[in-house]
């Protein structure tokens, strides 16, 4: 009995033995925060994570490489009729618990926030963890993602709360800032990142942020913030480098055949077959909805308008880029010919939409990347510049030499025409040139100014209220959340 | 005086209290003058029982009796009852006797459940002395109902008690709510507790037939011993074992057919056609139909999907035992066809349970049970919300006998088609669950009791995702076929060192409890994934012969918890009962300084018909009142949520190769502890007419502080979509469960018979937000005030049906006549955010539960009944969604506007929705109220000879769910969904219970 009672406290003393120091987990698959930013890989690891934003600033987490906005808020293109939630800004009739709107707002913010922590990081590690120079790129390279979210922030918003550092659980909420702030924010990180940014990358760096991409951004802000000599001088230090020229083949620069090229000035990286979410999901959610040109089917989400195709020039010759640019109803790709089934507007946007045959492998993904600053707009950013400053016949050989790409090959323009000539033909080069690139929208806005409401009522958009639609509501949720700091925009 | 008296010498069922009484008068003259009592208890079989307390009524005194059925007590001589109880048995109050020979008859009816053992946390206690609030169902019960799932077998049964059937899929397992939904941070489900043991997964794929009867501890009082897992209430589940001196065999078996319970009325073809043309043209395109009456009736999705199944179920166990040892074997097989095409469920159970003795006071017992299930289907699930959308103008095949498949504008040309869905993913998922517990138990000193137990369980998932390729059309192609295999394990490791100590003096009688338990859980994942199979032979269906983009995925996960428990259980008179317990716990989900939480508990019971001012009451059999309060905890809330960290998965490509980033995901809090439950309660337990009419009632309020919650933080800190947790929320359930039972059973008459009715009522209301924050989603919201998840957003007022009506209306951007108007509640002339408020409660407010039995002779027949109000559910599905009208069949849409007074609740259907009809409004809410008849069963029990092997055996027909009434427009009520979603069956059966 004796044993039998020690047997037993030996029994529980076994069971309880050791127990204490197990309640102090560390979990799996992350690390703490307290042993990261320690190192030049780190640094570098942080950096890429602001990068990644930059594969999906505008709806979820898993479309990757989905840019709406610009192009809905113009008369370019429209979306799928039951996706409502587009529909309904691009007509107009949009209520501000719009749930891509919403999601808008939480990416680029999220981009904003990955950008903040990665400058507070890198910026308290030591330089002597870092090679020669190190520091200094990444840090440039970061300033300039920051200036990419903050710009688009403003673009789609107007006043928004700036948010220049992390926050906490206890500092979690901002009122908006005018969008003079935000510009002056943009302006100061990309000077930042031109004067620490490269020129070019080689080898395993290509993609990554240079010094003309922080210039050609920088020429876009000063046209916005309308001071043409700045934005002609950043422009014109793009276009002298020499690094960049435009590309023979048109239609290469979006199917994926002709990444990185002479003409990228920044381009938006993707990967498909890596299993580790880097492809480009545009393919299948842009192709014509159901009809097998991709694999997916397709679901048709943007189209292009009538007004729109109507855009393009058709003498002396229909201008080539049109049909790089836009399925019309009987053509044929990959061996399908374009129905249109679902009632759209009997066209169907062809900006990187990649085969089946040409990602043999992978069902719905697609390499293909996205060159969001292209040596072409630059030169029209550059003719716009100059012809702002009263320099039309300065202006016009740029316009041309867009023209005179040689898979292009429209006739040039003349010298002699006048400033709002020159205006016009950059605004219908811009059209065409860079339609279904997420740029129109923007630019309406910068030429109409106030002035829209009567463009989109010309073109039929009768909902649209000046001084409201100008920009997306902010999202109700977010006002909801924001303890009265986060008021609506204007009319909204 | 005498004229009362003769009044209550008439009432026989007051004659033993008063004999009671008129001792109780005595006792103080005659103390001490003890006397001996014997006797021997058998089953109704005539043998004997070992382990029977025999406790008498007034003393206290008790002993057990021995393998022979025989006891011997000596008691004083102021006793006059004594109580005999065992479990699985009736506990019987005999009259003392110097001999006393009683029959204990088979535990299967409420009217003798006056004084069972009940399991209660880490031990048992007679029902009689329980001050907490405790549910039991017996094994009987679940017996009538031949259940798939032993989570089925609590519905209807228990007050406050709610089980909800999610999913029709044979291999789902319902959930079970205690007492109302308890929080909306941490997970909300009760504590699952098999033969002594946590576990972490449920109650999937445990044998009903293993089940000897289930506890359910719903008040803090009962269930604080469980400290920071209790707080949603404990499911306290016993196998069964084998009893000494017995040899038996059970074998059950049913066959029987299930069906979809209820199909949702569609739209016939030509309908169909109609409707989508409208929905075209009012969007400013072409009909895409021309000649909608050419396409007929045309094909209703479900019957092409649904079916009538087969199942067979056989359970065979083998129970008994020695002076030594008892042994108890299950064996289980289950083979369920779903009421989806090519969906089948595969079960076997094995239960081994083993108890020995090898020296006196010493007992070792181990316990284990496993299973292996499997779920092999297509995708079932997908299959029926797209036969909610598949045009009905599409043959379900062609005339060659290929898929029918969408081919023009109107029909849904990027969806695939039900028959593909349901015919050609090939799924499998596996489960294999392990229980075993060894427990040691000795009695160190009379009545001072040592158990130490080690108990380990394993659960592993094994899920297969094999798309192959295939074209068949339109929506209908898969280039390049994938495999997907995921394997999931977890490892539940538990020691529990209890030191139990019982002991009566005089009036006094203790019950201590004192413990100290271990848990520690692991959790792994891996997955491989691999696609480009050049063949869909089922032999090639293997990772290795994939060749492209491969992708493996793994993870793990740990946590810990150590606790000390103690319950102390005393009783004065054994009518007056205190119960106290504490646990405390420390948790590795918590930094260091917030990891430890106390948990305490209070109750008391007071047994007034024991009293001899009650004496009199004529009619009244049994009467406690009980009251208690206790402390409880939720740690349920992932494994680190205090740790900053910076996770993985940001990549980037730089020169075609990705590169992996890293970054902090989300603020951390590591101020962070334990969800706290409070709860009082108090409760009436009452019998009359000999305990024919029983009733219980109770009273709770239920107060959970510091609800962990991911509280929404602003996008604008860029970790909107991962906020921390914090100890945030207040949320109070009030309630009363009220059950009445009256009947015979247990009575020698030929003619039998128990009715019980349970009916709940539960408010649930959020009382505080920390710092008023809101859970705000698209369609809910969780604030102060009203209940968790409550509906929000416009109110409908009808349908505009011409110009004036909008023109008179407050301002509405986009209306036009056939929209839905919505109520301008702020009267500011335009319809705005302003407008929205709560429209509903998702939860039930009231819920009851009706179970009869009646036996006539050899005839059995019960039934049960459950019905729940209150609760409001999501109508925007597939099949019902107004926004994608071009796509959606069900017959709802024949209501559509179409024209001045056609429809004032059914908008007109236009493609992009200008009016945004599709909002979150009271347009999209039904009721989910139901009433339903959930089981039937018909059985005739054949003469056995008592010289025969067959001691036993029970044919029956029964039916489940045999018909719903309810409002809500799905599949069925109770389900998640109202169209995605896996429906409730209807299954009609018959089988056979042998005992041998």
């Amino acid at each position: 009995m004796k044993k039998i009672t020690i047997f037993f406290a030996f029994l529980s003393l076994l069971a309880g033995a050791g127990c204490n120091k197990k309640l102090d987990q560390q979990p799996y698959g992350v690390v703490p925060v307290t042993n990261f930013y320690k190192t030049q890989a780190d640094a570098l690891a942080g950096v890429t994570a602001v990068y990644h934003r930059l594969q999906n600033f505008t709806f979820g987490d898993v479309e990757s490489g989905f840019d709406c906005w610009p192009d809905l808020l113009s008369p370019d293109v429209e979306s799928h009729q039951d996706f409502t939630a587009l529909r309904q800004v691009h007509e107009y009739d949009a209520t501000t618990d719009n749930a891509v709107v919403d999601s808008s707002w939480i990416t680029l913010y999220n981009g904003v926030y990955l950008a903040n922590q990665a400058i507070e990081q890198i910026t308290l590690m030591p330089d002597n963890v870092f090679d020669a120079g190190m520091k200094s790129r990444l840090l440039g390279e970061v300033h300039f993602l920051r200036a990419f979210y903050n710009f688009r922030i403003t673009m789609l918003w107007g006043q928004a709360p700036l948010v220049t550092k992390t926050l906490d659980l206890n500092n979690l909420y901002l009122a908006k800032s005018p969008r003079q702030d935000f510009f002056n924010l943009v302006e100061q990180d990309l000077l930042t990142a031109d004067s620490s940014l490269p020129a070019s990358y080689t080898g395993a760096d290509v993609g990554r942020a240079t010094k003309g991409a922080a210039d050609a951004y920088l020429g876009n802000l000063y046209l916005w913030e309308n001071q043409p000599a700045k934005a002609a001088d950043r422009l014109q230090s793009v276009i002298n480098s020499g690094i960049y020229g435009l590309v023979d083949n048109y239609a290469s620069l979006f199917d994926g055949t002709n990444e990185n090229s002479k003409e990228s000035v920044f381009e938006i990286q993707f990967k498909a077959n890596t299993g580790l979410n880097v492809g480009n999901a545009v393919s299948w959610l842009n192709a014509p909805n159901g009809e097998g040109m991709v694999n997916g089917g397709g679901w048709g989400w943007l189209r292009p308008t009538a007004d729109l195709v109507n855009e393009f020039e058709t003498s002396p010759k229909e201008d080539p880029r049109l049909s790089a640019s836009i399925f019309r109803k009987g053509d044929v790709f990959n061996g399908i010919v374009f129905q249109d089934l679902v009632n759209g507007s009997g066209y169907a946007n062809k900006k990187y939409i990649v085969s089946a045959g040409m990602e043999p492998n992978f069902p719905w993904y697609a390499s293909v990347n996205e060159t969001i600053m292209r040596y072409a707009e630059v030169l029209l950013l550059y003719a716009e510049a100059l012809n702002q400053q009263g320099r039309p016949a300065d202006a016009v050989p740029y316009i041309n030499m867009v023209r005179a790409r040689p898979s292009v090959a429209m006739p040039a323009l003349s010298t002699g025409l006048s400033q709002s000539a020159v205006l016009t033909a950059i605004q219908h080069e811009r059209r065409v040139e860079l339609c279904l690139e997420s740029k129109v929208g923007f630019d309406l806005r910068r030429w109409y100014g106030s002035n829209l409401g009567t463009y989109m009522h010309s073109k039929g958009y009768s909902n649209f209220v000046e001084g409201k639609d100008d920009y997306l509501p902010i999202p109700q949720s977010e006002i909801d959340k924001s303890k009265g700091t986060l008021t609506p925009n204007t009319g909204w | 005086m005498s004229s009362r008296l003769a009044a209550i010498l008439k009432g026989k069922i007051a004659i033993p209290f008063f004999l009671l009484f008129l001792l109780f008068c005595v006792a103080p003259f005659t103390y001490g003058q003890d006397r001996v009592v014997k006797g021997r208890v058998t089953g109704a079989d005539n043998l004997p029982l070992e382990g029977v307390s025999v406790v008498a009524v007034q003393s206290s005194k008790g002993t057990v009796t021995d393998r022979e059925g025989r006891f011997s007590l000596r008691l004083p001589a102021t006793d006059a009852m004594v109580i005999f109880s065992h479990l699985g048995f009736s506990s019987d109050t005999v009259r003392v006797k110097d001999e006393m020979n009683v029959v204990l008859s088979s535990q299967n009816n409420a009217a003798s459940q006056l004084n069972p053992v009940v399991v209660v946390g880490y031990g048992t206690l007679r029902k009689r002395s329980v001050t907490g609030s405790v549910g039991v169902v017996s094994s009987e019960s679940m017996e009538n109902q031949a259940v798939r799932d032993v989570g089925q077998a609590l519905q209807g049964q228990i007050a406050g008690v709610q089980v909800t059937q999610a999913s029709g899929n044979p291999s789902s397992s319902p959930t079970i709510t205690i007492r109302g939904l308890g929080t909306f941070g941490a997970n909300p489900n009760p504590l699952i507790v098999i033969d002594g043991i946590i576990t972490e997964f449920g109650l999937q794929d445990i044998n009903p037939d293993d089940i000897d009867n289930i506890s359910v501890l719903k008040d803090a009082s009962a269930a604080a011993i469980y400290g920071s897992q209790g707080a949603n209430g404990v499911v306290l589940v016993t196998t069964r074992r084998g009893r000494k001196g017995r040899s038996d065999i059970d074998v059950s078996v049913y066959a029987g057919q299930d069906q979809v319970s209820h199909k949702i009325p569609v739209l016939n073809a030509t309908q169909f056609a109609t409707i989508v043309n409208g929905y075209y043209v009012n969007g400013g395109s072409a009909a895409p139909f021309a000649n909608p009456s050419s396409y007929g009736k045309g094909t209703n999705w479900q019957n092409e999907i649904f079916r009538n199944a087969q199942k067979e179920n056989v359970s065979l166990a083998f129970r008994g035992g020695s002076e030594k040892s008892t042994y108890s074997v299950g064996l289980g097989a289950a083979w369920t066809d779903g009421i989806v095409i090519n969906s089948k469920n595969t079960k076997y159970s094995l239960s081994v349970n083993n108890d020995i003795m090898p020296l006196k006071g010493l007992k070792i017992s181990n316990t284990f049970l496993g299973s292996y299930s499997v779920e092999k289907e297509g995708n079932s699930q997908m299959a029926v919300s797209t036969a909610m959308q598949y045009a009905p103008t599409i043959p379900a095949y062609k005339p060659d006998g290929s898929f029918g498949i969408a081919s023009q504008t109107g029909e849904p040309i990027t969806i695939n088609a039900p028959l593909v869905e349901a015919l050609i993913p090939v799924n499998s998922y596996g489960y294999t669950r392990a229980l075993d517990n060894l427990a040691l138990e000795y009695e160190i000193l009379p009545g001072l009791k040592f158990r130490t137990e080690g108990g380990l369980e394993y659960y592993q998932q094994n899920v297969t995702s094999f798309i192959p390729s295939y074209n068949y059309g339109l929506g209908n192609q898969v280039a390049t076929a994938s495999l997907d295999r995921n394997i999931s394990y977890a490892y539940n490791l538990q020691t529990n060192d209890l030191l139990t100590y019982n002991k009566v003096l005089g009036d006094h009688s203790f019950d201590a409890l004192a413990g100290y338990t271990f848990q520690s859980s692991r959790n792994e994942n891996l997955e491989g994934y691999r696609e480009n199979f050049s063949r869909n032979d089922p032999n090639l269906q293997v990772l290795n012969a994939g060749s492209a983009n491969d992708k493996a995925r793994g993870n793990i996960s740990e946590w810990d918890v150590q606790s000390y428990i103690g319950r102390l259980n005393y009783a004065y008179k054994n009518r007056y009962i205190l119960t106290s317990t504490l646990r405390i716990d420390q948790s590795s989900r918590f930094a260091a300084s917030h990891r430890t939480g106390y948990f305490p508990s209070f109750s008391a019971a007071w047994i007034v018909s024991d009293e001899s001012f009650m004496r009199d009451l004529r009619g009244l059999s049994f009467l406690k009142i009980r009251a208690g309060y206790g402390k409880l905890g939720n740690q349920n809330i992932g494994t680190y949520p205090y740790q900053a960290s910076v996770s993985p998965g940001l990549n980037y490509v730089f020169a075609d190769n990705v590169s992996s980033g890293y970054a902090p995901t989300g603020f951390v809090n590591e101020n962070i502890s334990w969800e706290r439950t409070r709860t009082t309660g108090a409760g009436v337990d009452a019998n009359f007419l000999n305990n024919r009419l029983r009733f219980i009632l109770d009273y709770y309020d239920r107060f959970t502080s510091g609800i962990l919650l991911q509280v929404p933080i602003p996008g604008i800190t860029g970790v909107s979509s991962n906020p921390a947790y914090q100890n945030a929320g207040e949320v109070t359930n009030k309630g009363f469960e009220f059950t009445v039972g009256y009947g015979n059973m247990g009575e020698k008459k030929d003619l039998t018979y128990n009715v019980g009715v349970n009916f709940t009522y539960n408010h649930n209301q959020v009382t505080s937000l920390e710092s008023d924050e809101s859970l705000i989603y698209a369609n809910t919201r969780t604030v102060k005030g009203q209940s968790i998840n409550s509906f929000y957003g416009y109110v409908m007022q009808g349908i505009f049906q011409n110009q004036q009506e909008i023109s008179g209306a407050a301002r509405q951007t986009g209306a036009q006549p056939g929209d839905i108007r919505f109520k301008d509640l702020n009267h500011d002339g335009v319809i705005s955010d302003s407008d929205r408020t709560f429209l509903g409660s998702s939860m039930p407010t009231k819920s009851f539960g009706l179970n009869g039995q009646v036996r006539y002779k050899d005839f059995d027949l019960s039934v049960s009944a459950v019905g729940e109000w209150g609760a409001w559910g999501l109508t925007q599905d597939n099949g019902f969604d107004i926004n994608r009208a071009g796509e959606q069949n069900a017959a709802i849409f024949l209501k559509t506007w179409t024209g001045e007074g056609t429809s004032n609740n059914f908008p007109r259907l236009v493609a992009g929705d200008p009016n945004n009809n599709g909002r979150a409004s009271s347009f999209y809410l039904a009721r989910r109220d139901f009433f339903r008849l959930k089981n039937v069963q018909l059985g005739y029990n054949l003469k056995t000879r008592s010289s025969s092997v067959l001691k036993r055996a029970r044919i029956y027909i029964a039916a489940q769910n045999l018909f719903t009434i309810t409002k809500w427009p799905g599949f069925d009520p109770e389900l998640s969904n109202l169209t995605s979603t896996y429906p409730m069956y209807r299954s009609l059966y018959a089988g056979i219970n042998i005992g041998l």
